[in-house]
């Protein structure tokens, strides 16, 4: 449960980025979560819920945009979107592929501030 | 005036969360490249026998590889105390409440060692397969161990982790016929999961495998000096 020391640092970089731009409150956080950077978007929910209390964010809502893994199969040259969530097949040749193009990212996206 | 003090703002600021701790990882990163120091940052589940296979690795190698260990747990100093007993440095990071160790606590720890003349840093990660695998520490490598006694689908539930490893060993292969393990379909998904990673199959215990496992030390200690 490293989530709730994740949403405090997303929290910190969200409200400088807020008070540099002369907000006075934050009212939306979009973040995008990547499959494989081992955060749990449900578990980012109840963190954002219980961090936010008492901040100048206690009254944003909270998106989350899911990064799907995507791949680059090594023997047909083609990128590609695994189907399943750990074994990472070429739909063409069903070769496992590991150079992963896509899915490790996690980031604030944007911020609406008041 | 009002009404633009009132308004709403967009702000596209693409902020990586992790940049703290990337930033961190990467000037732990240098340091040890600097160094000459292999560092390895060891995953697992609890009880895999992280603590078991450093022990005997620098017992077994002390004469020709120089190593110092950064230990992390939730509470208690056993493990470093254990390790300590085999005559390398010993570091143990306490943790509190956090489930896995960050690029700022080893970079602190770090501080705490005499890394001169040193060719390994072996930092063995919380016990957990979920959480450490999202921190880079500034390691050389990452090394998981899956213990045969730990069920053949793991790699299959803890994705993330595996793919991020450069090396898998499965640990305590003499308890292979003893767990009933299907060594062949542990071995076939940890390959689906994470065909970028080494295998080696060894026993702390025995000490079968563990050659292998020493070959692959000395190796990446000499790829690492080469290029200094």
């Amino acid at each position: 449960m490293h989530e709730v020391s994740l949403m405090e640092e997303i929290l910190s970089i969200a409200i400088e980025a807020c008070l540099n731009n002369k907000g006075k409150r934050i009212e939306k956080f979009k973040l995008a979560v990547g499959q494989l950077c081992g955060v749990v978007p449900e578990a980012l929910r109840f963190a954002f819920e219980v961090c936010i209390e008492g901040s100048i964010a206690e009254d944003a809502t909270l998106e989350i945009e899911f990064v799907r893994a995507r791949c680059n199969c090594l023997v047909c040259n083609r990128e590609f979107v695994p189907v399943d969530i750990a074994i990472y097949s070429c739909p063409s040749c069903n070769q496992t592929s590991s150079e992963i193009l896509q899915g490790r990212e996690f980031s604030i996206t944007s911020l609406e501030i008041a | 005036m009002c009404q633009e003090l009132h308004s709403k703002i967009s702000l596209q600021i693409h902020a990586n969360v992790m940049n703290k701790n990337d930033s961190l990882a990467k000037q732990n990163r240098q340091y040890f490249s600097d160094k000459g120091i292999l560092a390895l940052n060891f995953l697992s589940s609890p009880g895999s026998g992280k603590t078991s296979l450093l022990e005997r690795t620098f017992i077994d190698t002390a004469d020709y590889i120089s190593s110092a260990v950064i230990v992390g747990d939730l509470a208690t100093n056993n493990d470093s105390q254990r390790l300590q007993k085999t005559g390398v440095q010993s570091l143990q990071i306490l943790t509190g409440n956090l489930c896995h160790l960050e690029a700022g606590l080893v970079k602190r720890a770090l501080q705490s060692l005499n890394l001169e003349d040193l060719d390994l840093l072996a930092i063995e990660n919380v016990g957990n397969l979920v959480c450490p695998s999202t921190f880079d520490l500034g390691e050389s490598l990452r090394i998981l161990l899956l213990s045969v006694t730990e069920g053949e689908d793991k790699p299959l539930k803890y994705p993330e982790s595996f793919k991020s490893a450069n090396l898998i060993i499965l640990s305590k292969i003499d308890l292979v016929e003893a767990t009933g393990c299907n060594k062949s379909l542990a071995l076939f998904n940890i390959k689906q999961v994470a065909p970028q990673a080494e295998i080696l199959e060894i026993s702390s215990r025995t000490g079968q495998g563990m050659n292998q496992w020493y070959e692959f030390l000395v190796k990446s200690i000499c790829q690492l000096n080469a290029y200094i």
